[in-house]
């Protein structure tokens, strides 16, 4: 099989090909692109998550949700001026944010590479100079001493899917269609709906990158949310999920793609183990709108 | 492979075992080519239009049997689980064995050696007889739902329509089984609990949670009367080694494949709880079905299907379930 059992590498030294360690980050020009493979995220000594969000807040990140999920872990998600910049763009929205996964099991955080995220979200618009410089801000804020077994090819990341027949970063969901302002209140509306009847909130965070272009951060189904426990919570950082409403479109990344490129040593029968989880998100998120 | 007849009404409302001549079993409707894409534009976007909804999409399974088995002899075999949520409600609540084929599989093959695709589902009739309902008006309601879903199909992938028949149905259609527990404060916690430990058991022997459909959460969303019910949901399940040694001829395979036996995948398995009791009820057609209604002879499939009959009995018995 192409796929093999997702092994955690505690022992690996940072650097790896084509994306170099905090020192040298600074020096990669636009032009140099990473070659070769990208792990998928950096490991740091663990901290809770109020120690997290207080690294970041003191770097300057604004931290939009720490969420925490039970018998999972917490996942704190950040952003700032430079990323909100970046992903503003057609159909980029995602890659204004960036997570880190409080890692209560194997004592440790774990932190979304931006090189690797970046280039599967940005596509042919990747800004290698910003996400270089912020792993290597990161590296240097956390301590890094670890990286990820999950990777991929640089050169695969934008035109990832996991296997034949399934999605790409372009195919995603969409979750309705109207004028722009009336989807964003929809789920506003939702939200506050839900909160009155004393059930937790959906809506985690709300970034306006351009008036025609809202980030949402948003939590789905309480049955649904419970499918890292059956992959491995290790890459729970996974949720929230993010929501792009755009030029009166409401669009979520595909649940095969967001899970594949977030596990991408994710073997096929562990894929099955979630099959209900692509169309469960699809539908958790639809009842905002 | 299909007898273009539509039967009688009449003759469907013969029940289980004493149908002895010929029933409708599944129709299809065959087109000539792949219409893949038409069915993904039916099934994902205008299926929503007659009020129908899509819960677990699993298309092109057919890949899946090439990357895990090594060979296909399909260009396509898609499960599309869909309900007519709306309509159903007051079904469910007059007769929670619809959940049995609630929901089912709109069924979508193609094989590589033919130029045609097969779009369909199993005749509601049969659905009907398999689950054991015989109360006329909840039968003429169920029936209803279709014929807006069969003109959509006839618009959209047109072809042929075919319809299989059958002769008997096994002499217990469905696995029935009841679950007795301590109902705790809230009725979610033993649901919860119980869900994980099915799911764990269930992955553990190598099946896979095609589908998972909620009525009771359904309903609250649509903020429509369902409280006879506490808790009513139905698992889509599948089992990825057995449906390749049915639907597809992989490598190893010397008989010939039954994609449209598909019709019958996942099976759904529904369980409830009425409201403000300890029992839970759980139900299932028998994968048994399969060979009657498909006319299934291959000794190797027959063995297959009874075996998993009986482990999936052997499993609930585990989880406490007791055989009604």
């Amino acid at each position: 099989m192409r796929k093999t059992l997702a092994l955690i590498a505690a022992a690996f030294v940072l650097n790896f090909s084509g994306c170099g360690s905090s020192s040298a980050t600074t020096d990669v020009k636009a032009s140099e692109l990473p070659t070769g493979e990208i792990n998928t995220y950096m490991y740091a000594p663990y901290m809770d998550a109020a120690a997290v969000s207080a690294k970041l807040t003191e770097a300057g990140f604004e931290v939009l949700t720490v969420y925490k999920l039970k018998k999972i872990g917490t996942t704190v998600v950040f952003t700032n001026d430079a990323m909100k910049a970046m992903a503003n763009k057609p159909g980029r929205a995602y890659a204004a944010i960036s997570r880190i996964f409080i890692d209560e099991a194997n004592q440790r955080i774990s932190i979304n590479n931006p090189v690797y995220f970046n280039k599967a979200y940005m596509q042919d618009e990747y800004d290698n100079d910003l996400s270089t410089a912020l792993k290597g801000q990161l590296d240097t804020l956390f301590a890094t001493n670890a990286v990820s077994m999950d990777k991929l090819d640089f050169g695969d990341l934008a035109d990832y899917h996991y296997m034949m027949g399934m999605p790409y970063y372009a195919d995603t969901d969409n979750l309705a269609e109207g004028e722009q302002a009336a989807l964003v209140a929809s789920v506003q509306a939702y939200n506050d709906k839900l909160v009155a009847k004393k059930k937790p909130a959906v809506q985690l965070f709300k970034i306006e990158l351009a008036p025609n272009r809202v980030l949402l951060g948003m939590t789905i189904g309480k049955k649904t949310s419970k499918f890292p426990k059956k992959i491995g919570t290790h890459n729970g950082g996974v949720l929230p999920w993010l929501v792009v409403i755009e030029d009166g479109k409401a669009q979520a990344l595909n649940g095969k793609f967001h899970v594949a490129l977030s596990y991408p040593l994710l073997s096929m029968s562990e894929f099955m183990k979630i099959a209900t989880m692509p169309g469960a998100v699809e539908k958790d998120l639809k009842k905002a709108f | 492979m299909f007898l273009n007849k539509l039967l009688s009404g009449a003759v469907a409302l013969s029940v289980a075992a004493a149908v002895s001549y010929a029933a409708p079993a599944v129709r299809f409707n065959v087109a000539d080519g792949n219409v893949e894409e038409a069915y993904n534009k039916l099934v994902n976007e205008k299926i929503n239009s007659i009020g129908y909804v899509l819960s677990d999409p699993h298309e092109r399974i057919n890949d899946g049997y090439a990357e895990k088995y090594g060979a296909t002899n399909l260009d396509n075999l898609g499960f599309m689980s869909v309900t007519n949520d709306e309509g159903l409600r007051e079904l469910l609540i007059a007769d929670p064995r619809i959940g049995g084929f609630s929901p089912f599989n709109l069924h979508i093959y193609k094989l590589k050696e033919e130029n045609k695709t097969y779009v369909g589902h199993i005749v509601p009739e049969t659905m009907l007889d398999i689950v054991g309902v015989q109360d006329k008006k909840t039968r003429e309601g169920f029936v209803a739902l279709f014929p807006s879903l069969d003109e959509l199909v006839q618009k959209e992938i047109g072809g042929k329509v075919g319809i299989s028949e059958y002769t008997a149905l096994p002499e217990q259609p469905m696995m029935e089984f009841t679950i007795s527990f301590d109902r705790p404060e809230a009725i979610e916690d033993y649901v919860d609990e119980f869900q994980e430990g099915f799911e764990e058991l269930f992955e553990e022997k190598k099946y896979i949670i095609a589908g998972y459909k909620n009525f009771r959460e359904t309903y609250d969303d649509l903020e429509q009367d369902f409280d006879k019910y506490d808790a009513y949901f139905v698992y889509s399940l599948c089992h990825f080694q057995f449906s390749d040694g049915i639907f597809n001829m992989n490598a190893k395979a010397t008989k010939s494949a039954r994609p449209d036996a598909g019709a019958f995948a996942p099976c759904s398995m529904y369980m409830y709880i009425e409201k403000d009791t300890n029992t839970m009820h759980v139900g299932m057609p028998k994968l048994e079905n399969w060979i009657k209604v498909m006319n299934i002879k291959d000794p190797a499939k027959v063995k297959s299907i009874l075996g998993l009959d009986k482990e999936i009995i052997g499993m609930m018995k585990s989880l406490g379930a007791k055989v009604k």
